[in-house]
């Protein structure tokens, strides 16, 4: 079954076509890469996906057709989004009010939410950081924090923009094996040839606004 | 999105629409000190109302930009309301309408004139009228920085949102809210630093070097005369 589907997505910013009539879908558990090089679209894709841009065409989750802010709003409470620079993606104080923001706002009970909270700060190793105001992090950390902080969500579609820049090799690993081990659908936007040859997953290229699969 | 575009929203609403953005900014300035201190000193409506023809010639040629021009006023003409408010209630109704007036008049002749230029420009405009340096470096990063404020709260709530948050009245809502300001404090700190970091690493020694000067043409000094007469006969009839 499909989750997320897109037909003819168009998008204009400043008077210029971003998004040139784009088609999509991707089904339940699937997960892809999109490449492409700078400027071609990929952000501006993921952020009309999630409603933060104007658009035209259609762009259909689980079947139905969202328009409104309101439908926006009832997919975003499904489908999680990793900003491309996760400094605009942290606000809370600490790592671990970061983890808990999506399961509270979900109204997910504080035990449990508490539980979500420490099993993904093992999952992702980064127990010592729990209390670290996440402005203090390294650039690495920060990475993998707003990476984690989608993942306590538990989504069911995950849209991440190149998740492994700047990562070391011991993050790299615990990104790319919950890539593997999770349940759910993922779209990663990344140049990392190495995470494709590792993963083997369907690759589709934008360029100039289209996406084709390679 | 990419940040690097972020240099480019240092921009004035109307900067780049019709003849007056074509206007040398130090011709606009002066004029509009002149023009802005003339109707502040009116002490009646007739007084106020001789400039309004001027004011709306001047409009006229922000043919493109119209719509946007009449927000901003009615923007700043929705505050002045409370002023003349205020004045009805302490029994001055007449001086309230002037006062109303005057600043609608002002207001006009600052959008039509000032926000036609970009901000760099007036900043530059304004040195060359002598302003001290350091009072034009204060206002061009408070400038630049009001927009990275704004951008920085907007992302924040993109990504609150992008997690499930919607806003309500409840604790949650708030201690978000909480979370977004002390958010942005602490951003706009290290960001700051991070310019400032910028800045000297390129070799900034306290002053905007500028690429592109000013010079006056035949339209900016046909557009003095004009403007210099108009206001001579308003004063000389209405003023004097
Ligand atoms: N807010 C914006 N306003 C105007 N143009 C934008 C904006 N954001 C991105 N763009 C432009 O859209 C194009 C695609 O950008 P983006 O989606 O970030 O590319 P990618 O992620 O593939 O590198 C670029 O040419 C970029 O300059
Ligand atoms: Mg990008």
């Amino acid at each position: 079954m499909e989750v997320l589907s897109v037909e003819d997505l168009r998008v204009k910013l400043e008077g210029r076509e971003v998004l040139k009539g784009v088609n999509f879908s991707l089904k339940k558990g699937e997960k892809v890469f999109i490449t492409g090089p700078n400027g071609a679209g990929k952000t501006t894709f993921l952020e009309t996906l999630m409603g933060f841009v104007p658009f035209e065409g259609e762009i259909l989750f689980k079947g139905k057709h969202l328009k409104s802010e309101d439908d926006f709003a009832l997919l975003r409470g499904r489908v999680g989004y990793v900003f491309q620079n996760p400094d605009d993606q942290l606000f809370a104080p600490t790592v671990e009010e970061e983890l808990a923001f999506a399961p509270l706002v979900k109204g997910i009970k504080r035990e449990q939410v508490k539980e979500i909270v420490e099993r993904t700060l093992r999952e992702f190793e980064i127990k010592h950081l729990r209390n670290k105001p996440t402005y203090k992090l390294s650039g690495g950390e920060k990475r993998i924090v707003s990476v984690a902080c989608v993942v306590t969500m538990d989504p069911e579609v995950i849209l991440l923009d190149e998740p492994t820049t700047g990562l070391d090799r011991n993050k790299w690993e615990k990104l790319v094996e919950f890539f593997e081990r999770t349940g759910s659908s993922l779209v990663v936007v990344t140049h990392d040839t190495k995470l494709m040859e590792r993963l083997g997953w369907k690759r589709y290229v934008m360029e100039d606004g289209k996406l084709c699969s390679a | 999105m990419d940040t690097a575009t972020e240099g480019e929203k240092v921009e004035t609403p109307l900067n780049g629409e019709g003849l007056l953005s074509r206007l040398d900014p130090r011709v606009k300035i002066v004029l509009f000190l002149v023009l802005a201190w003339t109707v502040a000193l009116a002490g009646n409506l007739l007084q106020v109302f001789v400039f309004l023809p001027l004011a709306l010639l001047f409009y006229s040629t922000a043919y493109r930009k119209t719509t946007t021009i009449l927000k901003l006023l009615l923007f700043a003409d929705f505050f002045l309301l409370f002023v003349v408010l205020t004045q009805l209630f302490l029994g001055s109704p007449y001086e309230g309408i002037l006062i109303f007036f005057k600043s609608t008049v002002i207001v006009l002749f600052s959008l039509l004139l000032l926000t036609t230029s970009s901000v760099f420009d007036l900043l530059h405009a304004l040195h060359h009228l002598k302003v001290p340096n350091k009072l034009l470096q204060i206002t061009f990063f408070f400038y630049r920085y009001l927009f990275t404020v704004r951008e920085q709260l907007q992302l924040a709530e993109k990504s609150a949102k992008s997690r499930g948050f919607i806003p309500k009245t409840s604790i949650q809502t708030y201690k978000t809210y909480a979370y977004f300001m002390g958010n942005l404090l602490l951003k706009s700190y290290f960001k700051s630093e991070n310019v400032y970091k910028a800045l000297i690493s390129r070799g900034f020694k306290g002053y905007f070097p500028v690429f592109r000067h000013f010079e006056l043409r035949k339209l900016d000094i046909l557009f003095s005369l004009f403007t210099i007469i108009y206001w001579g006969v308003a004063v000389w009839k209405f003023y004097l």
